[in-house]
């Protein structure tokens, strides 16, 4: 590890550099994604979940493709070849309950998983790391009043509070992103505020307050380059959970409104029929599975990639 | 320790009441009274919708409402269910064991396999069963325990039944009539518990492994080994017991989630408890049970918290201080 690599641990105490070196490091530090991206090419498991994770992206942009493929839309009823199985009547991977091409949806409703995946992850980091930064930087009542509702948030599972938020506003996929975002900033924000306060101390915050920056350049300019590392990583490990939130909301009926497919809402509607055709329960699952899998296997890579510190083996 | 556990407990308090406040405020800044659709229902008059109103007090302005209810709630009266008027204390806590019987029965199935592999692939480092613990603990780690749950049945309740072999209840506490023994109370337990447990499996034991390696890397270790300690005294009589800190932190850390994950796997399983409630309490803007389930989901998480930093305090002496 380089001198020029920002701390990305609030519990390591480390000596405090020159004022030289740590300037370099509060600017883009070049060094540090490199030598990550160096990192990250070594890792095996990390490159290949990349790989599948990308395979799955195409499989889903080129949905329509897909669509013309199978000859189905992802939305046409065929209810004389309702619940057909697997390569029955035509259908690849077997069809819904009203005869929908199993395929076919598979590919569209990645889209939304996906799609509400990022926006969540986007807006709960932003909620984080906004919070985060003001609570860490400015202390005081500030401090105290956002710690305190995020101890009370905090303090509340997720899932049934997301349950009652989604019942009541019956959202899209942009508003379920959000909600998605702001029930789980609060744990990103406390990671922030840890990494921010032992920030604050250190001899170049101090340097620039006495030249005279504002409290909003050091932030922008002084701050948010050394957490943004800090930050990648929670974003990484943010996506497959929010991939695993999308699938319970949509699985549960309050996200994803059907005839519109996501992964969780054809899992709900095969549940009914899992006696019979044990396929349509077992293909969007997978899907859900495996994408929150490599997604969380590129973060733990990307993690071990960025702080080889945190690294677990 | 007693002034730590009072003081922890009177902690809590500020917090549950924010809980409540922000659960209060959730509810009501949101467009949709309970009583919407009867306002639409031609059928009933505007009169008896009126009288209804009163009679659940939603017609007052919601922060008197919410200080109705904290007076209230400090009696013991979480209020009645806008459903069908039942106390919503009493359901609680008629259901509160079910949910604590299937999350206490996931969390000990997860340490029961999470401990043995963990500390077998710290105790035999980079041998293949160490390479294999790290996959499959990898493969579980982001498996979604409704599904799995759903798969399990399709498994071991249908196919197995379809292969003439013992098969497992699909859902349920109980088998509906004559049923109730124990032995009819375990089978319906196993489904649920290794759905809702087998999640965690894969974090604790890599957990437990790291920190096994870190403790067996102790001067204390070599010293027991010196001394001509067993290899199984060694690894649990001075490692794991170190190893087991972090654990208990990991533990407490988990229980949000595996009272989340317990909500869907109770609505899989046909499970009788408060996420199964909740469920159904939401599918009917039933807000004051709505309240009275997330009130305790909350406090059990806090609950359980204040759980592992005592059984932390009591393993580590160190933290013990004021």
């Amino acid at each position: 590890m380089s001198a020029g690599t920002p701390s990305t641990m609030a519990e390591v105490t480390r000596p405090v550099g020159t004022g030289a070196l740590e300037r370099r490091a509060g600017r883009s530090s070049p060094g540090l994604y490199r030598q990550a991206l160096h990192r990250y090419r070594r890792d095996h498991i990390a490159m290949a979940s990349l790989v599948i994770f990308f395979v799955i992206l195409i499989f889903v942009i080129a949905a329509p493709l897909v669509s013309r493929l199978t000859g189905f839309t992802y939305f046409e009823n065929h209810l004389g070849e309702k619940l057909s199985g697997p390569r029955e009547n035509g259908y690849f991977l077997g069809s819904d309950a009203n005869g929908r091409d199993i395929l076919t949806r598979l590919a569209y409703g990645g889209r939304a998983s996906l799609l509400v995946a990022f926006f969540a992850t986007i807006s709960e980091i932003g909620f984080g790391m906004g919070f985060g930064i003001v609570a860490g930087y400015f202390g005081k009542w500030v401090d105290a009043i956002i710690m305190r509702f995020v101890d009370i948030v905090l303090s509340i599972p997720a899932i049934p509070l997301l349950i009652l938020v989604t019942t009541l506003f019956s959202p899209g996929l942009v508003m379920l992103s959000v909600i998605i975002g702001a029930i789980f900033w609060p744990a990103d924000a406390r990671l922030i505020r840890g990494e921010v306060r032992a920030l604050r101390g250190r001899e170049y915050i101090e340097s620039a307050r006495v030249v005279g920056a504002t409290s909003r350049r050091i932030i922008l300019r002084h701050l948010l380059p050394n957490v943004t590392p800090i930050m990648l990583i929670q974003a990484s490990l943010a996506i497959p959970a929010a991939i695993l939130i999308e699938a319970v909301i949509s699985f549960l009926g309050l996200g994803i409104q059907v005839p519109e497919p996501s992964w969780g809402n054809m899992l709900n509607e095969a549940q009914r029929f899992y006696r019979t055709n044990w396929t349509n329960v077992f293909f969007p699952g997978f899907m859900i599975y495996i994408t929150a899998l490599v997604l969380y296997l590129v973060g733990i890579g990307l993690r071990d990639a960025l702080d080889p510190r945190l690294s677990s083996s | 320790m007693g002034r730590y556990v009072i003081r922890r407990l009177l902690m809590m308090i500020p917090l549950m009441i924010g809980v409540s406040f922000i659960t209060f405020a959730i509810i009501n800044l949101i467009p949709g009274s309970p009583l919407a659709d009867l306002r639409r229902n031609p059928e009933v008059r505007p009169a008896d919708v009126a009288r209804l109103e009163e009679q659940l007090g939603l017609n007052k302005p919601w922060p008197e409402r919410y200080g109705d209810w904290l007076v209230a709630l400090l009696h013991g009266d979480l209020g009645n269910s806008m459903h069908n008027n039942v106390s919503v204390t009493d359901r609680i806590t008629a259901l509160l064991p079910n949910t604590l019987l299937l999350t206490s029965c996931a969390l000990v199935f997860a340490l029961v396999v999470a401990i043995p592999v963990g500390v077998y692939a710290a105790a035999n480092h980079r041998s293949w069963f160490d390479r294999l613990s790290n996959l499959v603990g990898i493969a579980l780690f982001a498996i979604p325990s409704f599904w799995l749950g759903i798969l399990l049945v399709i498994l071991f309740s249908f196919k197995f039944e379809d292969w003439g072999l013992p098969s497992l209840p699909t859902g349920g506490i109980t088998t509906p009539r004559g049923g109730g023994d124990p032995w009819d109370r375990i089978t319906h337990l196993i489904l649920p518990s290794v759905a809702l447990g087998l999640v965690q499996v894969g974090s604790w034991s890599a957990y437990i492994r790291s920190s096994m390696l870190e403790a067996l890397q102790n001067e204390y270790v070599r010293t027991a080994r010196a001394k001509g300690l067993s290899n199984r005294a060694v690894l649990f009589g001075h490692a794991f017991r170190n190893a087991l800190l972090p654990l208990v932190t990991l533990i407490g850390l988990s229980i949000p989630s595996l009272f989340g994950g317990a909500v869907l796997i109770e609505l899989i399983f046909a499970w009788n408890g408060i996420g199964l409630l909740t469920l159904q309490a939401v599918d009917q803007r039933d807000y004051t049970m709505v309240m009275g389930t997330t009130l305790m989901f909350a406090f059990l998480t806090l609950l359980g918290n204040l759980i592992a930093d005592v059984a932390y305090a009591a393993l580590d002496p160190r933290t013990r201080t004021e």
